[in-house]
């Protein structure tokens, strides 16, 4: 009896975790692969945030969408820790190899002569570089960046997930932006495309002027 | 505000996070200055880049059902407890609530069991396969060709049904050709799209005897279209003129739902 019960239980409980879990996977995965910088760690890392949710799953009270997502992230965020962690021995920040650099006038950067059109890479070799300039970023930096550009998730929320201030989110966040703006201009990868210099310049400030006045985040 | 202020303030700009008399002068003195306006562009353009290619992650098919078989060997925590705690001396009024728990749960199963082997159930999962077992086998188009109107004449020998005209692009996806399938007892015309590596299926087929399914991860605006996911690809459904459309791919959920928009309005 007690089986046929646990059993029915069970049931129940897979169910109402797929109903409410699936729908999260492109976004976990997504994460994941960028965390791991592999395609088969970014799978199995995946795997086991699932594995672990569902064992806990009855012990956890979801209100939202929202929340499971976050419980999800963070479960994701702690399993990627403990891994990284393993392979490091060491839980605090690494140095980026380029730290120093980080402080370059960005200015200066972008203002500085641009390679020439016929050496201006491909959205493909830009989409290389961005996976090279990613993965020499610090595991929490690149934790921040990732749940910042691939998730666009605001930063109380990233800071909920990643379990720390808001004010490191933003510190680390702007470090990594640095990081990986000053990288991908070194390499050359400057996109090809549509982006901001396609559209008139007042027409993208008047943009971000309202956006501001309306009070709405990225 | 001097071009350090306005360097000092620039990702905060870029993300609107500034409290509205900062944010002026920063767009004012944007609009004044020249390599500030410059250095603004080229960093919200790599920004924008950088968005778009870290949001291009398809999910590999193989992991969701990767997934779920292993879940199937996993017993949550509080179902352990439970069962556990089930040995302590209440036993009596733990076995009359199992009683009534298992009435109920076979009141509730029964229906739940016999429409998993009805039609329905198979719509969901039958065309999701046929793509899967296409794509794994690699087996060539029935008719290879990137024009609609001679993909319809082909169609319009094999089918029992009128063929519709679909464009030949849709979204990132070209049209590049057509199959012949056969399930849920009747012919199916499979147009089939490329986009990014990924193939996209077009499955139309005669409405009768099937019906839309209710139980959707969720619904699109147009009347009648529902989504599901299976075996990681999407699946969405939708019927017009006694022809019933199911659009099936792993590509990224925003660009399916762009796409059977797309198709929705050409059908």
């Amino acid at each position: 009896m007690g089986n046929i019960i646990s059993h029915l239980q069970q049931r129940w409980t897979r169910e109402r975790f797929t109903r409410h879990t699936e729908q999260f996977l492109p976004a976990l995965y997504r994460s994941a692969r960028r965390l791991t910088r592999d395609v088969a760690a970014g799978e199995d890392l995946v795997h086991d945030t699932y594995v672990k949710a569902y064992q806990a799953f009855d012990k956890v009270e979801l209100r939202s969408e929202e929340a499971c997502r976050a419980w999800l992230f963070r479960i994701m965020v702690n399993a990627y820790r403990d891994r990284y962690r393993r392979q490091q021995r060491s839980p605090e920040v690494q140095p980026f190899a380029r730290e120093h650099d980080s402080d370059t006038n960005v200015i200066e950067a972008a203002v500085s002569p641009e390679p020439d059109p016929e050496v201006l890479l491909g959205r493909k070799r830009f989409s290389e570089a961005v996976q090279v300039a990613i993965a020499t970023l610090s595991p929490e930096v690149r934790l921040v960046v990732t749940l910042f550009f691939a998730e666009g998730l605001p930063y109380k929320d990233i800071a909920a997930i990643a379990a720390c201030p808001i004010g490191t989110v933003m510190s680390r966040l702007a470090r990594g932006r640095r990081q990986l703006q000053q990288y991908l201009r070194e390499y050359g990868a400057t996109p090809q495309g549509p982006p901001a210099a396609a559209l008139s310049s007042s027409a993208t400030l008047q943009r971000h002027g309202k956006a501001q006045r309306e009070g709405r985040t990225p | 505000m001097t071009c350090h202020d306005v360097q000092q303030h620039l990702y905060d700009f870029l993300d609107s996070a500034l409290d509205s008399a900062t944010g002026d002068a920063v767009q004012h003195h944007l609009e004044t200055c020249t390599p500030c306006r410059t250095a603004f562009e080229a960093t919200q353009s790599i920004e924008d880049q950088l968005r778009h290619t870290l949001r291009e992650e398809p999910v590999p098919p193989t992991l969701w059902p990767r997934i779920q078989a292993d879940l199937d060997r996993v017993v949550p925590a509080a179902i352990v407890a439970t069962t556990q705690k089930r040995r302590r001396p209440w036993l009596w009024s733990a076995a009359l609530a199992a009683v009534l728990v298992l009435s109920l749960g076979i009141a509730l199963l029964k229906p739940v069991l016999m429409r998993s082997e009805s039609l329905h159930a198979r719509l969901l999962s039958v065309p999701v396969n046929d793509l899967h077992t296409f794509v794994v086998s690699q087996r060539p188009l029935d008719m290879a060709s990137a024009d609609p109107q001679q993909l319809r004449q082909w169609f319009q020998q094999k089918v029992a049904f009128p063929p519709p005209v679909l464009p030949e692009q849709v979204g990132a996806a070209y049209l590049v050709g057509g199959r012949l399938c056969y399930f849920l007892e009747r012919r199916v015309a499979s147009y089939m799209y490329s986009a990014h590596g990924h193939y996209v299926s077009l499955y139309v087929m005669p409405h009768e005897g099937l019906q839309q399914p209710s139980d959707a991860v969720r619904r699109l605006r147009q009347p009648q279209a529902t989504v599901h996911e299976v075996q990681g690809y999407t699946h969405v459904i939708w019927s017009h003129t006694g022809l019933l459309y199911s659009l099936v791919s792993d590509l990224p959920q925003g660009q399916i739902f762009a796409m059977a928009r797309q198709m929705m309005r050409a059908s």
